[in-house]
């Protein structure tokens, strides 16, 4: 480890009440970010890589921690009160959405929401923060940031709501910017933009980013490691470059493999991963992803891989790694599978 | 803004001269018209009643009497009561007070309990508080506002033997006994209101705080009060407003009932009286009233949508 981590997750569970009984829709997750790096989670719809993210601070609905541990600087968020958490939303942790549009007070004034933010976490008059709001615009990239302070969100495109979004999450320069499906509900050129201004957030400031994405593309552009998740599991990780160059995963490979390239030919199905992700309460026996891997083989219906130890920035999930000359000395990350 | 409120306007003329021709025309298609029933029974005989009838106009065909009647209505004269001969602007103007006091009280106490336990109940969401307050709303929904005003009468009858005072006196002359007597009507006429207010501003509630921006404000560290008092609350009034809108078409028609039930001298007990004895000037003017106090009531609603959501003010549909 370069720098000692910023945000520590162990072990992480989180169930959801249903009608059957409660269910993991994450079950036993950990990584780790560094201050100023970024961290892509990726995986599929329903991989638990949003809930992981918004259990940390507190912000599910019906959802809890059942067990497991957040370190933040080495402070335990897990079971901290309410009062301790929010204070750290906004100022410490900040977050922004996939669905800008949706994610902006349609009555308040853009400014206002801005000035809300800033003043929650600090003393500060209405005609300093919002002074402070059109700068922060000014720094997002607002065109005419004087005038659109006073403008109310339905006013704004996806792109420059999602602009707002960002000069939100940065009112209180936090040490995490938490990105949830940032660009998934816009253009690819306000994508391109949007991932341009994170981008250049982070250089300029030092806040580490964790990425919630199902996009490799955008994972290969942005981050400095990658989480995958499968079924509410973490499946592979390791570096950007060493896990999309040689994925070691079944999973990560056919997430990879189905990427389209100009070589893929149009005259066959687009490659694609058959099946679908099981949710939390129908996870099957044995490994998660086992009905839908193309190297399966009997002990994957039987029994659940560990997280195997490749090196010392990587680990995969995989029995494959069991009979690999690397995986065989391998130590484990978690020594004992939890029972959920 | 202006101009919205204009074309708002032109629409509730235009609809309250509808309410006006189909009132009109109505009442004069239901059996027995104001003359056979003040004489029935006297022996006077076909003739004398028809002179009757040409006195009043009423042998005139129905479109010669509307036309008449509009002609003297834009002059403000309403007309006369087939029974009283009172001019009915006169008997109006008295009655209008006790009903829009009665109104105003019942919408006021069904808004403001209602929102305030709605909003209870939301923040308190599946706990012992939120399920006895669901379970009330449910019990004053269901009971009809007559029923509510009877309970009460009788409670407070047998365990305090206390009723209200029988006369009406205006708050002017005798507060005490003015309050006394509208105490339970207001109650009465409240109560579904506020039932219906709470139930709705419960959902509402639900609705904005499982919502994208209030994940946003609490993201950025809001305190939950400021939550709910301020976001999730302001974007709940729509819904709110458009119930108190249809809730006062509720309580107008109550106090049809209510007022005829605690002898409260307002329009509910005249337009009462006036269908019974066929007084058609009088029930017309009284539908015409209720009519406009409903088309105002919706107007200053759809100003205050404006005045809350800046899409409206905009001319955006609501999403």
């Amino acid at each position: 480890m370069p720098s000692p981590p910023l945000l520590e997750v162990n072990d992480l569970y989180v169930q959801f009440p249903t009608p059957t009984g409660p269910v993991n829709a994450v079950a036993g997750v950990s990584f780790t970010v560094s201050a100023g790096e970024t961290v892509a989670v990726v995986g599929e719809s329903g991989s638990g890589k949003s809930v992981s993210s918004l259990a940390l601070l507190g912000l599910l609905g019906s959802g809890k921690i059942s067990s497991g541990s957040v370190l933040l600087r080495g402070d335990e968020l897990v079971g901290a009160g309410r009062e301790k958490l929010r204070r750290l939303r906004g100022a410490e942790i900040a977050m922004i959405f996939q669905n800008p549009m949706s994610s902006l007070d349609p009555l308040f004034t853009i400014g206002d929401q801005l000035i809300e933010a800033l003043r929650v976490h600090r003393p500060m008059s209405r005609r300093a923060a919002r002074a402070r709001a059109v700068e922060l615009l000014r720094e997002v990239g607002l065109p005419d940031p004087e005038r659109r302070v006073r403008a109310y969100p339905h006013e704004l495109s996806g792109g420059q709501q999602q602009r707002v979004m960002v000069a939100i999450a940065l009112t209180c320069e936090p040490a995490l910017l938490i990105a949830d499906e940032p660009t998934t509900a816009l253009d690819v050129t306000v994508e391109a933009q949007i991932l341009e201004l994170l981008r250049t957030m982070q250089r300029d400031r030092g806040t580490a980013l964790l990425l919630i994405t199902h996009d490799m593309a955008v994972v290969a552009e942005m981050a400095d490691r990658v989480v995958v998740m499968y079924a509410g599991q973490v499946v592979e990780h390791g570096l950007v470059e060493d896990v999309l160059r040689d994925p070691r995963n079944p999973y990560t490979k056919a997430l990879i493999d189905s990427i389209p390239t100009p070589a893929t030919p149009r005259d066959r199905p687009m490659p694609a991963i058959a099946g679908n992700v099981p949710t939390p309460a129908q996870a099957p026996p044995g490994c998660r992803f086992h009905p839908r891997c193309p190297s399966v083989f009997e002990r994957c219906s039987v029994d659940a891989p560990r997280l195997y130890q490749l090196g010392e920035t990587r680990a995969s999930r995989c029995w494959l790694h069991e009979t690999e000359p690397s995986g065989s000395v391998a130590e484990t990350v978690e020594e004992v599978h939890r029972v959920g | 803004m202006i101009g919205y409120a204009l074309r708002r306007l032109g629409f509730g003329a235009v609809v309250m001269f509808l309410v006006t021709v189909f009132v009109f025309m109505i009442m004069r298609l239901v059996p027995g018209d104001a003359v056979s029933l003040q004489l029935q029974d006297t022996g006077v005989s076909k003739a004398e009643a028809d002179a009757m009838r040409a006195e009043f106009g009423l042998d005139d065909p129905v479109w010669v009497q509307l036309w008449t009647w509009l002609g003297d209505a834009v002059q403000g004269d309403l007309g006369t009561s087939f029974y009283s001969g009172e001019s009915v602007v006169d008997l109006f103007l008295a009655r209008i007070p006790v009903t829009v006091q009665l109104g105003l009280m019942a919408m006021m106490l069904g808004a403001v309990l209602g929102l305030v336990v709605g909003v209870v109940a939301a923040a308190t969401r599946g706990s012992m508080v939120d399920g006895a307050m669901r379970l009330f709303a449910v019990a004053f929904l269901s009971v009809p506002n007559f029923v509510v005003a009877l309970l009460v009468l009788t409670g407070l009858a047998i365990w305090f033997a206390w009723s209200p005072p029988i006369v009406y006196t205006g708050p002017a002359e005798d507060f005490t006994s003015w309050a006394q007597q509208i105490a339970i009507p207001v109650i009465a006429l409240g109560t579904g209101g506020m039932a219906s207010v709470a139930r709705l501003t419960r959902s509402s509630m639900l609705e904005s705080l499982g919502s994208d921006y209030i994940r946003t404000v609490r993201a950025k560290g809001v305190r939950e009060r400021v939550v709910i008092a301020k976001h999730a609350l302001r974007n709940s009034t729509i819904a709110v407003l458009t119930l108190l809108g249809l809730e006062l078409a509720t309580v107008l028609g109550g106090t049809v009932i209510i007022e005829r039930m605690f002898s409260l001298p307002g329009t509910g007990q005249l337009i009462y009286q006036a269908v019974l004895d066929r007084d058609y000037p009088v029930v017309v003017a009284c539908t015409i009233f209720y009519a406009g106090l409903f088309v105002i009531t919706i107007i200053l609603i759809d100003l205050l949508y404006a005045l809350v959501d800046p899409r409206i003010r905009s001319g955006k549909a609501l999403s």
